[in-house]
This record gives C-alpha cells, structure tokens and sequence, in this order.
C-alpha cells in the first residue's frame, strides 16, 4: 500500500487530464489501451456476421467487381495513360478510409458514454482507435488493389516506396480532422448529421472521380488557389501516385503535409480543452 | 536512495497526508428547457429565455485532508453531492474552482454497473475494464481467474452481460473492482449488492482492505456501518460538509432518532 509515485497529482480546473506523476509510465498504459480498444473495435463490427472478420477482405474485393463493371461498360469515363477504373478505385478507397475515420472518430465519445462516466482514463484513445481499427481495414485492402491494378496493366513503380509516408499524410489528416469533429460532437450532436452532408460536398472538392489536369481547364486560377487549401487534395494525389506509379506532386504534397500538421496540432489542442466538460455531456 | 526516508514527500510537510482538497467547488448547468424538437429549438432561438439555465453547485466549498489508512465514512440526504465529490477525487468530473491534491492511485468503485459494453460476455468485460485500468495484458490473464471465481457466475460468463440480471451484473462489477491495487478507494454505497452469500465476500473484501491499511472513503445510508468501521465522518448538506468528527456524533446530528450501540 506504499505508493510508488511520491510526486502528487494535482487536479485543479485546469487539468487537462494528461498531468501525471509519471507521464513515461502512463504512455505505454494508453498505447495498450488504445491497441485493446482497436483490436476490440475490429473484433466488434462483424459480431453475430457469418463470414466475420472476412469481410474486411469481402467489402473491398465486392465494391471493385461492382465499380470495375460500371466504370468499364456503363459509364466508360476514360482518363489519359490510366484506365479509368483504377484511378477511381485508388482514390476512393483512400477517401473512403478517411471519412469511415472522421465518422467514427466523432461517433466513439458518444458510444463511449458507459466508459467515460465510470472511470478515469485519457479520453482521446476512444478517437484514436476508431480511427486505428479504419486504418488497418484499409491496409487489408491495399494488397486486393494491388491485384486489380495488375488486372488492368498498371503497376506500382519506384514511387511504391513512398506508400508508407502516403499512409503517413493520410492518418494525420484523418486524426487531425477526426479529432476535431470529435471534440464537437458531445456538445452539438447534430454535428454528426451534418458530417455526412459534409462529405458529399467535400467528395466533390477532392480529385477522387476526376483527375487534377482535368481541373485546371475549367477553373479560374483564383478558384485553384481555394480549391488547393483542401488538405486531401495532396493527400489523394500522393496515395494515388505512390501505387500508380507515378511521381507525386511534390508541391501539392508538401503543403497538405503543413495543413495536416496544423490541423492535428489544433485538434490535439481542442480535445484537451473539451475533453474536461465530457462527462457532463454524455449519458 | 531506496530508503524508508527517500519515500518521503518533500512537497508534503507531513508525510502520511494521503489526499488533500482545498477549497473545492463543482458547477452544474441544469437546463431549465433543453430544446428536444424541432419546435422547441426554434422557439428557443427567438425567445429571450430559450435556452435559459441555472446553476447549481452539488459540491460548495468542500476542504478537508486524509491520512494514511484513515478510513472517512460520508452522509448525508440524495441529491446533497456526496457522489459528485466522489467523482471530482477520481477525475471522472472536473471541478470548477478549488484544487485536489492526490499521493498515490485512486480507485473508484462508483456506479458499477455503467462500466461495461452490453454486447460483450461477461470474460471480455473484463479485458476491456482490466486495460481501461491500466493493467497490462499479462496481469489481466493472471487476475481473470480470481475476478471469475469471486464473481461466481457459472456459465454465464461466457455470455453478454446485456443477458444479465441486475444482481449478476453488480457482482460482476464489484468482482472487477477487487482486482485493482491503489492506494486510496472511494467506495459508493456498494457494500450491499447481491445475496447474503455474496455480501459477505463484499464485507471479507472490505475487512481486507482494511487491513492491509487502505485509505477508504465510504459513501453510505447504512449509518450503521459508518459508525463501525470509519475514523471519522462528515455530514454533507446541499454540497457543503455541515459537521465533521467522530463518527457517532456526527451521525447523531445527522440523525437524532439514530441509536447506536
């Protein structure tokens, strides 16, 4: 019953609940809870489902047989040296892992609710593994890509080797604007409606269907210059890039990486403001 | 430095202080109309008082300090705020003004059965609430068998707690409770869930507890046990601690009927 931490915890109004005795030894506690809570996660969604945890493969390789089959003979959409198929699906399968990320991340504090009004614990591993348990069902599906892609003739290139920090770009954007969403959420619930409203305007701001060359032809160069302040617009082109083979637009990239940064910085920020005033929120 | 002096806390003057509150306050915000439909969100954007709210303070003004193994009994009418102070020790709310000074872990055993996910059996409960506690996966392997066996659940832990009774799930929860080591417990009126067979595991658990020189906070209606096992009590009246000593006579000016042996 000696306590091994003789340094007192404070808690005073503004505790942000990161202050600890011990941060060090605190750390590898929430790195355990976050891989618990996302190895929970992805056990969870295919409870009771007969194929379970193969649907995780099952869902990616059904949504290219049905995208492949309607971009190849109803809708024939062709882009330059690409068929079109593969730029779509490369894409949307980034951008799909990105909003299940955002939706999920806003969605967990709510679900959490039997968590956070019991115990202590730093409430940003309820985000953070929703957003984790999205991002290894996206990398189960990279591989199932791959094969497609093959199907079709193209190949990842050199740029192969930049996937990692593609993948990179595309968690700290997700995290970033998935932690935002997540602080809001307890507060202002209608938030969540409103997020899917949200995507679909954003989808459409972002080259998933239509490549950027496309772009520059029928919007001013004041309406880029906007358009560019989308941090996904470099983070899709990058994964894009990075399995097509191609070289990535370098200054299109770097700057989604500084917004990316931004964004997480502020959003690490904000949760620790909100997290405090949860428990009074979520019942 | 591995010493019986190096323990000593050189922030602290006297160094068995195991908890310290000073001057603590907890605002509510109670709604008076919370817009619940269409109708009422926009009458509340173009009344005066739509979204009108008061406050209330469940906890006023509240100091006082623990010593090592000293065991505090609380009481008091509902709704006086002896929960929510319970809930300010163990960081679940924050507190509005004042500061709470901690040496060492807290465990909190409050509302046991809102800690567990109704689609998870009873074994997977565990696991979660055992990594939300900080232990490692090692050690919730170890306590498993000790968490099931006090539980006695039978079959039924294999199953989701969402088939429980009430009584299964307390036992559950108080099961999970007993596994975690801290150095100070804030003990919610659940000394008295299930049968009398599991009672009385609840009170060889306590006894335990005691001995191995625990430092409880009891919150309780059973001012019988107050009075047995607390050092000291404290009567809380709308937030504040109106009397504060040796257990019987607070427990009298608490309640005059009251007749202790």
């Amino acid at each position: 019953m000696n306590s091994k931490n003789p340094a007192p915890d404070v808690i005073s109004p503004e505790y942000v609940y990161v202050g600890s005795s011990n941060p060090w030894a605190d750390l590898r506690k929430v790195f355990a809870l976050i891989k618990h809570l996302t190895q929970r996660n992805l056990a969870d969604r295919y409870r009771g489902s007969r194929f379970g945890f193969l649907w995780s493969f099952l869902t990616p390789i059904l949504m290219m047989v049905v995208y492949g089959f309607v971009f190849r003979y109803v809708f024939r959409a062709t882009i330059p040296n690409i068929p079109y198929p593969v730029f779509f699906l490369t894409g949307f399968l980034a951008w799909n892992f990105f909003i299940s990320a955002v939706t999920g991340s806003a969605a967990t504090l709510t679900q959490g609710g039997y968590l956070i009004r019991k115990v202590y614990f730093p409430r940003i591993v309820l985000p953070l593994s929703a957003i984790l348990s999205n991002l290894v069902n996206f990398i189960i599906s990279l591989p199932i890509l791959l094969v497609f892609n093959a199907f079709f003739g193209i190949f990842p290139g050199w740029s192969f080797l930049l996937l990692p920090l593609a993948l990179l770009l595309l968690l700290i954007v997700s995290t970033g604007i998935g932690l935002i969403f997540a602080s809001i959420a307890p507060f202002f619930r209608d938030i969540l409606e409103l997020l899917q409203i949200l995507f679909v305007a954003w989808f459409f701001a972002t080259p998933v269907i239509y490549p950027m060359s496309m772009l520059s032809k029928h919007l001013s160069p004041m309406l880029i210059h906007l358009y560019m302040l989308n941090p996904m617009v470099g983070v899709i082109q990058f994964v894009q890039s990075a399995l097509l083979g191609q070289t990535p637009p370098l200054r299109d990239v770097f700057f989604s990486f500084f917004v990316g940064l931004c964004l997480l910085t502020f959003a690490c920020w904000l949760f620790s403001r909100c997290s405090r005033y949860f428990s009074d929120y979520i019942k | 430095m591995i010493s019986v002096a190096g323990r000593r806390n050189p922030m602290n003057e006297n160094s068995n202080e195991m908890l310290r509150l000073e001057k603590v306050w907890r605002r509510y915000r109670r709604w008076k109309k919370r817009p619940t439909g269409i109708k009422d969100t926009f009458s509340g954007f173009f009344h005066r008082n739509g979204f009108a709210y008061e406050d209330f303070w469940a906890v006023r003004d509240v100091s006082f300090s623990m010593r090592r193994g000293e065991i505090i009994g609380i009481c008091g009418a509902n709704g006086s705020g002896k929960s929510t102070l319970l809930k300010l020790i163990a960081k679940i709310d924050p507190l509005t003004y004042g500061r709470i000074i901690v040496y060492g872990k807290v465990f909190g055993l409050l509302e046991l059965t809102t800690g567990f996910h109704p689609n998870l059996t009873g074994r997977e409960n565990i696991h979660l609430n055992g990594a939300i506690l900080g232990f490692s996966k090692n050690e919730i392997k170890e306590k498993e068998e000790d968490i099931i066996r006090f539980a006695d659940l039978g079959d039924f832990i294999d199953s989701p707690v969402n088939s429980y009774s009430a009584g299964m799930y307390m036992r559950l929860g108080f099961a999970i409770a007993t596994a975690a080591d801290a150095d100070i417990f804030l003990i919610d009126e659940i000394l008295a869930v299930g049968d009398a067979e599991f009672q009385k595991k609840c009170t060889d658990w306590f006894a335990n507890l005691r001995g191995r020189g625990a430092t409880i906070i009891l919150v309780s209606h059973d001012l019988m046990t107050i009075a047995s096992v607390c050092d000291r009590a404290f009567w809380i009246d709308r937030g504040q601690i109106v009397a504060e000593g040796a257990p019987k006579r607070v427990l009298k000016q608490y309640n005059p009927d009251l007749t202790l042996p």
